[in-house]
């Protein structure tokens, strides 16, 4: 009985995504041609839809808090600006920038395979920053692609390039989560040490999803060269890209698919919005939410609901002063 | 050469020990990792900034006077911000408390760009400039002064946490906190003081900074990481092997500098706490 | 002195104990004994306030301990020897026992009362310079029960006191409780796996199984009962 329900939410799910996509897909058709203005706004949220994807694959599902996700996204731009102007051709371009950020995140992931919690964010945070100063010492200023770039510039089809890549995204992460590995990834998250005494081997899951979350970091890196048709090496690895990702999947939802999309518009309209005002009002805001959320709604706003209920509940009656919290 | 080299070392490395050791304060009592403590910092520079711009108060007379202020804002912090973790499953705190500090760095740093703009200050005395040589090296007369005065917080938190009835219940309740409420210590009272004591030292850190180099609202971050680095290398929890490892990175990193050059540095300290991380994560100075 | 009336108490989403009640009287020794994990350290941990119960109610001398965090009960006087080793590791035995003493009135006796806990465990003032880490672990078990003396406590609780300790070293650490128990008629409430030692040194007993209390009585009348003996006599207490 319950597998039908589980069939016909799932079903629900799909067929609003579906259509979702197409309303996206019509859009810039529908629109006048020259309304730049919403195409890149949704760009944006594209791009922080398959980062905090790619971070909460990692830190939603598997645990592993990888403050370095800037990293990933800086290399995938930086190749790609690199091979574009060495007149490779662009989708190849993007595409070699999620493997060779895929690469890097293989180099460390491995060492830091060892790591733990505090110490695994710290470690990938410190090596992120690291690279930073590096990369932005070997290439100072801003990264142009060729003039005749901009002589082919198709807002558009940078538009459906981005929006493909959110659609593979959701699809990898999705049926990453729902396959054995999404389930090992969970046992590692919960308990490794039960998890190893269940015969999973916590290291190749953690490189397996290292390496995916770097590859599509690195995807969103190449696909942002190629929108803004030039980077800055400094910018593009700054901790902001880790965190703004970071934020948006805790604010909708930590370990679950909808929450970094819901999150990540929230994140991107909020920007919008603020930014028209007194421009660092943004942050704040922003930061308040974040703290808010993490302390009251813990889950996101997608499982809102659930921590509601609990929250009251826990007014009424004296069970939930639960007996494993502090005081 | 070398002995320049390394004095320059002691110097900024006093400031890593101090910074750090308010970082270790709050992780060793509560477990709770503060990512924003560099905000702190750069807030005690401001405090201090300020009073020396309005009010021409010295900058060595206004330490006090910002440890104070910290303080107390350490203590709405914990009751606002921290305390609030202490519903979360035991597993779950230190993580959510690195998310909040997180977005408390946000919050900060941009309430404070908003307040003074982003301009870059520095506290400049008219004795700012003097030098003093001593057998071939140069040392600054503010530097030596802030050494003195880091030291003296120091010894000062050390008898505090040795000599005090109070101060080794804060021991305690960092080495087993449920032992130390057994006995009747009450462990909400003693992470309240803990916080305003750590961000008392952030407060005296970024007076210094103010003083020795210069604060702008989003520095904090960099000196969040060497303080980082230092809690690593001296052993996460430990209290008191971070003042002494503060100072090691510091001369290790300028002797680094001198080889490698200067827009190097900070991958330098990273590159350190990489290695300890690998090799030997419980630290150099844990037992 | 004590009274627990009909508590539930749960782990999360787990229920452990279910609807215990309880009575201690001023002056006595009660001990609570069961199988394992039936809930017996789970009672005391529920008294001092490491444990919230959601029904029920639990008094002391009249005061109501439910809700009361954890520093305020050890002032109201109770104060429990837990079965985990909970030494300041990185701190000496003297600190430890200082500390003991933190809660208001206690302080102020803290030099007498740390001779006499010197005098009861002479072990403690010979180890008095060393870090509490180092000690062993029966040592470390010592401390703790010299710590708890310290907080002139008006309820003593212990969990599992013998849990882990040589055979002698248990009989040391009894004799020394009626010797405690003589000299000071401290109310003692005892949870233990070594049943036999315990019920010769109390007054009342009670068996807990699986949450629920099954059972109360005389001390005497536990060890004169042969299912008593042949459940939980087991081979720690062949002697």
């Amino acid at each position: 009985m319950s597998n039908i329900k589980e069939i016909i939410a799932k079903s629900k799910m799909f067929v609003v995504g579906g259509i979702v996509v197409l309303i996206l897909v019509l859009l810039p058709l529908v629109e006048n041609i020259g309304n730049n203005y919403i195409l890149t706004l949704l760009f944006t949220v594209f791009i922080f839809v398959i980062l905090s994807q790619s971070w909460n694959l990692m830190g939603g599902y598997a645990g592993q808090f990888n403050l370095g996700l800037a990293a990933y996204f800086g290399s995938g731009a930086l190749s790609c600006s690199l091979l574009i102007s060495v007149g490779l051709s662009s989708y190849v371009a993007i595409l070699a920038g999620g493997l060779l950020a895929a690469a890097l995140g293989c180099i460390v992931g491995i060492p830091t395979l060892r790591l733990h919690g505090i110490y695994f964010a710290i470690g990938t945070l410190a090596i992120a920053e690291a690279l930073r100063i590096t990369v932005a010492n070997i290439f100072p200023g801003w990264s142009l692609v060729p003039s005749t770039y901009w002589e082919t510039y198709s807002i558009i089809e940078r538009y459906y390039i981005c929006l493909a890549l959110v659609v593979i995204t959701i699809i990898i992460v999705y049926s990453m989560v729902n396959s054995q590995v999404g389930l090992a990834l969970k046992a590692i998250r919960d308990d490794e040490d039960a998890a190893k005494a269940t015969g999973i081997n916590p290291a190749k899951y953690k490189i397996l999803v290292f390496i995916i979350s770097s590859f599509l970091a690195g995807l969103a890196g190449g696909v942002f060269c190629y929108f803004r048709g030039s980077i800055s090496p400094y910018h593009q690895f700054s901790v902001d890209w880790t965190f703004g990702p970071l934020m948006a999947a805790c604010i909708g939802g930590l370990g679950t698919i909808t929450g970094p999309i819901l999150g990540s518009i929230i994140f991107v309209l909020l920007q919008e919005l603020l930014s028209q005002t007194v421009g660092k009002a943004y942050f704040i805001v922003t930061g308040v939410l974040f703290i808010l959320v993490i302390l009251f709604l813990p889950g996101g706003l997608v499982r809102s609901r659930e921590s509601l209920r609990r929250f009251l509940a826990g007014l009424i009656s004296r069970k939930s002063e639960s007996n494993t919290s502090l005081f | 050469m070398v002995a320049q080299v390394i004095v320059y070392g002691i110097i900024i490395g006093v400031i890593y020990g101090l910074v750090a050791t308010g970082l270790s304060l709050l992780f060793g009592v509560m477990r709770y990792m503060n990512i924003a403590h560099g905000s702190f910092l750069i807030i005690g520079g401001y405090i201090s900034y300020w009073l020396f711009t309005l009010w021409h108060m010295d900058p060595f007379v206004s330490i006090p006077v910002v440890m104070l202020a910290m303080f107390l804002l350490g203590l709405i912090v914990y009751r606002v911000l921290l305390s609030p973790l202490g519903k979360f499953p035991e597993g779950q705190r230190l993580g959510n408390s690195m998310l909040i500090t997180f977005g408390l760095i946000l919050v900060l740093d941009n309430v404070m760009c908003l307040l003074w703009t982003s301009d870059v200050r520095a506290v400049t005395t008219s004795y700012s400039k003097v030098v003093l040589e001593l057998l071939g090296v140069r040392l600054p007369l503010i530097s030596l002064a802030v050494i003195g005065i880091t030291l003296i917080v120091i010894i000062a938190l050390h008898l505090f946490l040795n000599r005090t009835y109070f101060g080794k219940s804060i021991r305690a309740t960092a080495q087993n906190w449920e032992a130390a409420s057994l006995l009747g210590i009450n462990i909400d009272r003693t992470y309240l003081v803990a916080c305003g004591v750590s961000m008392a030292l952030a407060g005296a850190a970024g007076a210094a900074v103010a003083l020795m180099y210069s604060i702008t609202p989003y520095s904090g971050l960099q000196w969040l990481l060497r303080a980082l680095v230092v809690l690593v290398l001296a052993g996460l929890g430990s209290i008191r092997g971070v003042f002494l490892a503060g100072v090691l990175l510091g001369v290790t990193e300028q002797v680094s500098v001198f080889f490698i050059g200067g827009e190097y540095r900070a991958v330098v300290g990273l590159g350190i706490f990489v290695l300890i991380l690998l090799l030997k994560p419980q630290g150099l100075f844990r037992q | 002195m004590l009274e627990i009336h009909r508590i539930d108490v749960y782990y999360g989403d787990l229920k452990v104990l279910y609807d215990v009640s309880l009575t201690i009287k001023d002056g006595e020794i009660v001990v609570v004994f069961g199988s394992n994990g039936a809930g017996k350290s789970t009672i005391l941990r529920t008294i001092s306030g490491l444990l919230r119960s959601s029904a029920g109610s639990i008094s002391f001398n009249g005061l109501s301990l439910i809700r009361q965090p954890v520093h305020k009960i050890v002032e109201l006087g109770i104060c429990m020897v837990p079965e985990e080793n909970k030494v300041f590791p990185e701190m000496t035995v003297l600190e430890n026992l200082e500390l003991g003493a933190f809660v208001g009135k206690a302080r102020q006796a803290k030099g007498s009362t740390m001779n006499w806990v010197y005098e009861l465990f002479p072990i403690l003032k010979k180890r008095s310079k060393q870090k509490a880490g180092t000690l062993s672990g029966g040592e470390q078990k010592i401390l703790l029960m010299g710590r708890a003396l310290m907080s002139q406590p008006k309820l003593l609780l212990l969990d599992e006191l013998s849990f882990g300790l040589a055979p002698l070293l248990i009989q040391d650490l009894f004799r020394t409780i009626r010797q405690l128990h003589k000299s000071t008629g401290m109310t003692t409430l005892l949870v233990e796996q070594n049943v036999r030692m315990a019920l010769e040194l109390a007054d009342r007993g009670y068996i807990i199984e699986n949450g629920h209390i099954v059972a109360e009585g005389k001390a005497q009348d536990f060890l004169g009962n042969k299912r008593v003996k042949d459940a939980y006599f087991g081979i720690a207490s062949e002697e």
